[in-house]
């Protein structure tokens, strides 16, 4: 089932001097199955909103519908906060930060044994999300804190992936990584949704939007600016966001702009350039 | 003149594992410097012990001719600032205008100047109408504008940016790196060493030093690393697109030896049609 927001809105410290509008009134749909980016300015709404979506802030006013969850301003109304939760979760940014435990895989299983799970169920579930997130056997019963950056951040993941959420949620998840490192999660999360994970990241890397992405929201200022496909956004007027158009895309247009019979809504990477152009030869 | 000049460093956190072996570079005075490499090449590393953070036994750094001692290190690190990745751990003082001030508290300078020197700051980082919020009203990257201004308000030769605009969003990131520029333009004779992974900066910077496992591979021009293609294999790099393009196009067969833009590069592909 899709993600629907109806005339979403939150203000901060309501009622206040320092009262603070962080969204307007938006409205759009995020589909099921698929992986959607959220881009905007820094201040534009963006952690606001994925914080609605899991019930970790209540709206000032409108709803979230998300399967049989409604979430509302009156967060007491919703009985099954906790099962929420679990159905939607939130990776935060620079989540290896947040670990803690003395092992890598007591950290992973923390939350099952909020929710209940007995110890041994707990690791030996935590065993299979580490290996999901390729974080090798030997590293189990070390600290986490003797990992490199990507790796804890892979403990970080395989932490949320370990209660099995139907809608996985991640805020920059490549920042500061290398390259090397942000390939690797980039990888994980197109595997979490070829198993069906609808996956919601919030980023500004716009290479995420293009190549990785299937549907595009845009906020700007706590307005909603746009909701479609990468392609849509990039050939349309983006002036006035805080968007960088990816060269390849703004390469292809260019050339479409001279004749060149590229079709810019099917290149999602250089590859798929060069295959259009070899077509036309 | 030189700005910075390192011999034969060696350095590890634990006693064992060295993080750096036996680096040395020279840096001019008012180069921009991008160094580049993988998480845990060590560049971060090299970056603390320039600014005197780190102890280190082996090798020596020189800054602005000064040996980096005991004897020079407050001498040293009042003429380099840094500005780390995570704006949330750089942020001192209680409001926007006390974090910049805190940074020129140590400096006699008269309170009159020092609030115009504030205010002269903020304005540059567009921060000018936070003055007095405290850093929790502030997103990340306003928080990263702050911190910018307290590393340039003191007037430093050396600038160290370590990762710094990768959390800022593109608007904050272009204004930064443009801000950046500006303060050279003002200063000709500050010398940036910048930290990144973004390779489109790396590609626009004088000078590319580039890292791997604790010692410098190579340094260079940016356009002669990423002609080579070993090396790019070999240690995984990232390309800028314009050289990526280049070469799928040469294994279309299109002639592109002396196509060096996107522009020239689309022309060919346009007037072949």
């Amino acid at each position: 089932m899709a993600i629907k927001i109806n005339h979403l809105s939150y203000v901060y410290l309501q009622k206040t001097p320092n009262e603070v509008q962080a969204l307007h009134d938006i409205s759009f749909e995020i589909p099921e199955g698929k992986i959607t980016s959220i881009v905007g300015h820094t201040g534009s709404g963006k952690s606001t909103l994925i914080q609605t979506l899991n019930g970790l802030i209540a709206p000032t006013s409108g709803s979230i519908e998300i399967s049989d969850f409604i979430v509302t301003s009156n967060l007491k109304k919703l009985k099954k906060i906790k099962e929420l939760r679990k159905h939607v979760s939130i990776v935060f940014q620079f989540p290896e930060y947040q670990l803690f435990e003395e092992t890598v895989e007591k950290d992973v299983a923390f939350g099952l044994r909020n929710y209940g799970y007995k110890d041994e169920d707990a690791i030996k579930k935590a065993h299979e999300a580490l290996s999901k997130v390729g974080i090798d056997k030997s590293f189990y019963k070390r600290s986490p804190f003797e990992l490199s950056g990507g790796e804890k951040r892979r403990v970080a993941i395989a932490g949320i992936i370990v209660l099995e959420p139907d809608v996985l949620i991640l805020d920059e998840p490549t920042a500061g990584l290398d390259p090397q490192g942000s390939e690797v999660i980039l990888n994980l999360i197109k595997e979490f949704n070829k198993q069906g994970k609808t996956i919601i990241i919030v980023t500004h890397d716009m290479n995420i939007v293009l190549n990785r992405s299937d549907h595009v929201v845009v906020l700007n200022e706590g307005k909603l600016a746009f909701s479609g496909t990468p392609s849509d956004l990039f050939a349309g007027d983006v002036s006035s966001y805080s968007i960088d158009i990816p060269a390849l895309f703004s390469f292809a247009l260019l050339l479409k702009e001279h004749g060149v019979g590229v079709d810019i809504s099917k290149i999602k990477n250089v590859d798929d350039l060069a295959a259009q152009l070899k077509g036309l030869k | 003149m030189k700005s910075v000049e390192i011999k034969d460093l060696t350095y590890s956190y634990n006693g064992v594992d060295p993080i750096l072996k036996g680096v040395s570079l020279s840096l001019d005075k008012g180069e921009y410097v991008s160094i580049v490499g993988h998480n845990g090449s060590g560049k971060s590393t090299l970056a603390k012990l320039i600014l005197g953070l780190l102890p280190f036994s082996k090798g020596t750094i020189i800054v602005n001719d000064l040996e980096l001692n005991k004897k020079n290190l407050q001498t040293i690190r009042n003429k380099v600032a840094i500005v780390f990745q995570n704006p949330d751990n750089q942020f001192i003082g209680a409001t926007v205008e006390d974090d910049i001030a805190f940074s020129l508290e140590n400096m006699n300078m008269p309170r009159e100047e020092m609030i115009s020197k504030v205010k002269e700051y903020a304005s540059k980082v567009g921060m000018l109408d936070y003055l007095t919020k405290e850093p929790s009203y502030l997103s990340g990257g306003q928080k990263q504008r702050v911190a910018i201004a307290t590393a340039l308000v003191r007037n430093p030769d050396i600038l160290i940016l370590d990762e710094s605009t990768s959390m800022l969003d593109p608007n904050g990131k272009s204004e930064i790196l443009s801000l950046v520029r500006r303060m050279k333009i003002e200063n000709p004779n500050l010398t940036i060493i910048s930290i990144t992974h973004d390779i489109e900066e790396a590609y626009n910077s004088d000078k590319i030093i580039l890292m791997h496992k604790g010692e410098i591979v190579l340094t260079c021009k940016p356009i002669e690393l990423f002609k080579n293609r070993e090396l790019i294999n070999k240690y995984n790099l990232k390309v800028p697109f314009v050289v990526e393009l280049k070469k799928k196009l040469q294994e279309l067969g299109y002639n592109v030896t002396d196509k060096n833009t996107l522009e020239e590069l689309g022309e060919m592909i346009w007037q072949s049609k």
